[in-house]
């Protein structure tokens, strides 16, 4: 595999999330009954349901911003060493909503926002560029983002994923808007952030 | 090494200082007299400068709340006036005029009224559009003054001074207005500053911004914050100045050039400030002088200015959206 570049990316004991009986009524299907399951470290786990099953509801649940109706979501690991959320979850929204100008790479840098608290250091902007880089956006990173596409869009939000180096990436439809050679680097990057030991999780639809 | 990145746009914001300067000595110099810069000491130092200062200080604060306040709600077409806020804090500063109370205590109305105005604005936001709320609460607040207005013709005194709030005029104010504005700007400004990066990662969004790890309701209470002492002050310094927080960080923003990067909230706070107090500095240039030996209200200027702008927002905003679906 190529390197992407995510050079401050390091392998580590990352956390899994375990979901017990997760229930939220009127959020579709998915969790009608009470969802179960076990995400592990080191894996892409993909969620794969047609529109409105509650893939979203249940994504935004795990990322700590809605609570479910019942059930419980343990977020665990042999060696997490942390109680920072933004440490543990990532979350890539459904849609890539920028209501006012921003640059790219300001975009990217608020995912450091962990690291920095507002005085980005050369690291945070080196990380930042090294996630444009692998999703083959560098070269957009000084443009404002009303100045692009749907698919570029998508991916600069991703890269702001990426650059908060999490335990746990939850992915709301990383794909859509994307061209078929965008849809494979994006998978390529999740691929090579698995192996570092982080936990994928992709909701698409089926 | 560290990647190079294009630089912001410094040079703008400097030239817009110096503009904001230039105006301020311009509005010094001119007067009625027909000559356009006439130097009278008196005139110039007991009368010019202080009315000229509070215009400065009036504009510039309203140009920062909205600055922060478009920042805060992710809504280019928000501003202190537009959603209420100024409203808020004038109908309070009106009720206690109308109760009896001394003006000293008007910056105290001033904040409570726009804290409250901002903190129904927020709650409403998480429901419906900010815009609608702030027109609501612009509407009922304008209908309750007019109410206490009536109620206190009967004294012209008090009448007049309670007009003199609503309508935005500088004539008659002096330095004992700014003095009571000053903390309160103080304040706000300081917070601004400190608030600044956040702010520019809760544009994102506050849900974004909660994974990546900021306190977004901490934030939010700081930014309301700052944003109600900056509108409080510029009340009690200059009376209603509508739509001054919407032109300055509009024609902010949009003045970065097509190869920069687009400015962050603290640069675009100091573009608003010297934008904001040009605006309301012209405005009071024209008040004092149109009509003269009349005096217009310099709210009534600022609004006849900003109301054509808003809907010129709202339309080049509508555009945007079209060529975006057609581009996508």
């Amino acid at each position: 595999m190529t390197d992407f570049g995510l050079a401050f990316m390091r392998r580590r004991p990352c956390a899994g999330i375990s979901v017990r009986q997760l229930r939220m009524t009127g959020r579709g299907d998915l969790l009608a009954t009470g969802f179960s399951t076990d995400f592990h470290p080191a894996k892409i786990h993909y969620i794969e349901a047609p529109n409105g099953a509650g893939k979203s509801s249940l994504l935004s649940c795990l990322a700590g911003l809605d609570s479910p109706g019942s059930g419980t979501i343990d977020v665990q690991g042999a060696g997490i060493a942390t109680d920072d959320p933004a440490a543990l979850l990532a979350w890539l929204p459904p849609h890539d909503d920028f209501p006012l100008p921003v640059s790219v790479i300001d975009v990217v840098l608020a995912g450091r926002w962990r690291f920095h608290r507002g005085s980005p250091a050369a690291s945070d902007i080196t990380a930042a560029i090294d996630c444009l880089r692998s999703l083959g956006i560098a070269e957009l990173s000084a443009l404002s983002v009303d100045s692009l596409s749907t698919g570029q869009r998508r991916r600069v939000n991703l890269a702001r994923v990426f650059a908060q180096d999490a335990d746990v990436l939850l992915l709301d439809e990383p794909f859509s808007g994307l061209d078929e050679v965008a849809k494979r680097r994006v998978d390529d990057c999740l691929n090579w952030i698995a192996d570092l030991g982080r936990t994928v999780i992709v909701a698409r639809p089926r | 090494m560290t990647p190079e990145l294009p630089r912001r746009d410094a040079a703008t914001t400097w030239i817009l200082a110096l503009l904001a300067g230039a105006t301020f000595t311009l509005c010094l110099m001119s007067g009625v007299s027909g000559e356009l810069l006439e130097f009278n000491r008196d005139v110039i130092t007991n009368f010019r400068l202080p009315r000229t200062t509070l215009a400065l200080v009036s504009g510039g604060l309203l140009g920062v709340a909205g600055a922060l306040t478009q920042n805060l709600f992710r809504n280019p077409l928000a501003s202190p006036s537009i959603l209420g806020v100024e409203a808020g804090g004038s109908l309070a500063v009106t009720a206690l005029l109308v109760a009896g109370a001394q003006p000293h205590f008007a910056p105290a109305g001033a904040l409570g009224g726009a804290t409250a105005a901002l903190l129904f604005i927020l709650v409403f936001s998480r429901k419906s559009s900010v815009i609608l709320g702030g027109l609501a609460l612009t509407t009922a607040a304008g209908s309750i003054g007019s109410l206490l207005l009536s109620l206190a013709l009967s004294d012209p005194g008090r009448s007049g001074q309670i007009l003199q709030w609503l309508m935005g005029s500088l004539a008659g104010r002096g330095w004992g207005d700014l003095g009571r504005a000053l903390p309160m700007a103080l304040a706000g400004l300081v917070i601004m500053w400190r608030a600044g990066p956040a702010l520019d990662t809760m544009l994102l969004g506050s849900r974004v911004a909660r994974t990546v790890g900021l306190d977004v309701t901490r934030m939010t209470r700081v930014a309301v914050a700052s944003v109600a002492l900056l509108t409080a002050a510029a009340i009690t310094g200059g009376g209603l100045l509508p739509f001054t927080g919407l032109v300055a960080p509009h024609l902010g923003r949009a003045m970065t050039g097509r190869n920069l990067l687009p400015i962050k909230t603290r640069h675009l706070c100091v573009r608003s400030f010297a934008l904001g107090a040009m605006l309301v500095m012209i405005s009071d240039l024209i008040a004092r002088t149109a009509a003269a030996p009349r005096e217009l209200e310099t709210g009534v200027i600022t609004g006849v200015i900003g109301g054509p702008f808003f809907l010129w927002c709202i339309y080049r905003d509508q555009l945007r959206e079209k060529s975006g679906a057609i581009h996508d």
